[in-house]
């Protein structure tokens, strides 16, 4: 809920890049949002971030700039369309419609400024080799690995151990040992690590004496 | 894979994204795909037009390029050992086999090349020593982090057990006037009063169906609800569905959209639902419905 009220809050102080008036998301018209998730509110504000993530995954894969600024576009159309009184029938189909015609604008944006990719992919090889004993990621994985509860632990842990044969044997006694599917324990890690990686994203935001 | 690689056809591409944006359960998948191809990227496991042609996605997305230096250092943490990242083009040394770096038979002098040689080997078996030692050593404390876990596990339930009991007995103790200092003995769950309008059941996972393990619920003529409080393993799933069968696996009653408190989750089932007979109850968690937990029980008149 947090994520969907600063968003509120971002747009409505947003002034448009283009000079022209520009729709901006009222406090009701998130409501109207929202309800149209669910007329539940913990659940609107969970299927919102839901929401929200497929549409920052798409425009992401789909190799567009700024895949968050795109994604709350969408939101913000569709929040619109809402407010407006149009009825939609099925909302996750229509944000992806949405999405597209979003997708479809932002190509046409990029051919007129195209982004220096060589320069990006040389920034992001030189990030990726940079020493390991340097990148303060080691101290904030530490960190989070020690704040989960045992089990957690002991799954991510053994789940990332093993390599190529070693590791799917290892795989299939850690699913015996938890009575669940190979399936079910890579939905489970999957899980674990998002957490995981959310707790090393604050962790590194934190001030350095913090961590 | 071939999605995020880029040579999915237009048509393949946008059917994909359809169903990851309508169904919960494609778009975890698709997470998880996301997840597992960084990781092989990071481990050098893709070939290098694959790699090139994620490293354009990457640069366009800090969250991706966040990503790939997590799962860096996760791969170099948990699995150091084949740790390979983007090359960088180094210059490369005159070509030496190791018997010659190690013996020094083409350059110099013999007898300390020799002498090193022979250090070396010395350092080479007493390395392999250390190895072994720290892979036993390894083995064992996967095995103790897996007992603690364990033990910690059983504790919390016990706790949570006790906690549960000790609240039904201060309720049906104020419904009757009775003493709520009444101590309830651990591990056990009371047979709810026959008369009371709304019975408690605590249950927790791994109960036998058979009926021989199945805790028992005596219901009266004045019972309108059985409330059920599962204890939850695991608790990571953002909603559950619960459903109660009969022997017949025949459903009898189902609620979903339900979130626990603590490690608990709380179901009131109508009792007219419940004749007398054995029942299960299965937990699942959402949005992908995975079976979580199934318990059992009893009810008696």
């Amino acid at each position: 809920m947090s994520s969907a009220n600063s968003h509120t809050n971002e747009v409505v102080s947003d002034t448009s890049a283009r000079g022209k008036t520009k729709w901006v998301l009222t406090q009701g018209a998130l409501e109207k949002l929202l309800n149209s998730f669910s007329p539940k509110r913990d659940e609107a504000a969970e299927q919102y971030e839901w929401m929200r993530r497929r549409l920052v995954r798409f425009f992401e894969w789909r190799g567009v700039d700024a895949a968050d600024e795109h994604a709350d576009e969408t939101m913000n159309r569709v929040a619109r369309r809402i407010d407006e009184g149009q009825t939609i029938d099925n909302l996750k189909s229509y944000f992806y419609g949405v999405a597209r015609m979003v997708y479809l604008e932002a190509l046409r944006d990029r051919e007129h400024a195209p982004m220096a990719l060589d320069e990006a992919i040389h920034d992001l090889r030189e990030v990726i080799t940079q020493e390991m004993e340097l990148d303060p990621r080691v101290v904030c994985l530490d960190r989070c690995l020690e704040s989960l509860p045992p089990q957690n632990r002991y799954l991510i842990v053994n789940f990332y151990e093993e390599e190529k044969r070693a590791k799917i044997e290892l795989r299939q006694e850690l699913a015996d040992k938890f009575h669940i599917s190979i399936n079910a324990l890579r939905i489970r890690a999957h899980r674990i690590r998002v957490n995981l990686e959310e707790c090393i994203t604050t962790c590194l935001q934190a001030p350095a004496g913090a961590k | 894979m071939r999605y995020f690689l880029g040579t999915l056809s237009d048509e393949e591409k946008a059917r994909l994204e359809e169903s990851y944006f309508v169904d919960d359960a494609e778009f975890e998948e698709f997470e998880i795909e996301e997840e597992e191809l960084i990781d092989r990227y990071v481990r050098g496991e893709l070939s290098k037009e694959e790699s090139d042609q994620l490293e354009k996605t990457f640069a366009r997305s800090p969250r991706l390029i966040q990503r790939v230096q997590i799962a860096r250092v996760l791969a170099n943490r948990l699995a150091p050992e084949k740790v390979v990242t983007v090359e960088t083009p180094q210059p490369r040394p005159a070509r030496v086999s190791w018997w010659q770096s190690l013996f020094g038979v083409s350059t110099g002098s013999r007898a300390p090349a020799m002498a090193l040689g022979f250090s070396a080997l010395l350092l080479l078996l007493g390395g392999a020593t250390l190895l072994a030692a720290y892979l036993s050593l390894r083995e064992q404390s996967r095995q103790l982090t897996a007992q603690q876990a364990e033990l910690e596990h059983r504790q919390r339930l016990l706790d949570q057990q006790a906690a549960d009991l000790k609240a039904q007995t201060d309720e049906l103790a104020r419904r009757f006037q009775l003493p709520s200092e009444t101590p309830a003995p651990p591990q056990v769950t009371p047979t709810p009063q026959a008369s009371a309008p709304v019975v408690f059941l605590t249950l927790s996972a791994g109960v036998t169906r058979s009926g021989d393990g199945s805790q028992s619920l005596r219901l009266g003529p004045e019972t309108s609800e059985v409330q059920l409080t599962l204890n939850l393993r695991d608790t990571s799933y953002p909603s559950y569905r619960v459903t109660v069968n009969n022997a017949d696996r025949g459903e009898v009653f189902s609620r979903d959209g339900l979130h626990p408190q603590a490690t608990r989750l709380k179901v009131r089932v109508p009792a007219k639902h419940l004749p007398p007979g054995d029942y299960y109850v299965s937990v699942y968690g959402g949005p992908a419905n995975e079976s979580v937990a199934d318990y059992a029980f009893r009810v008696t008149k």
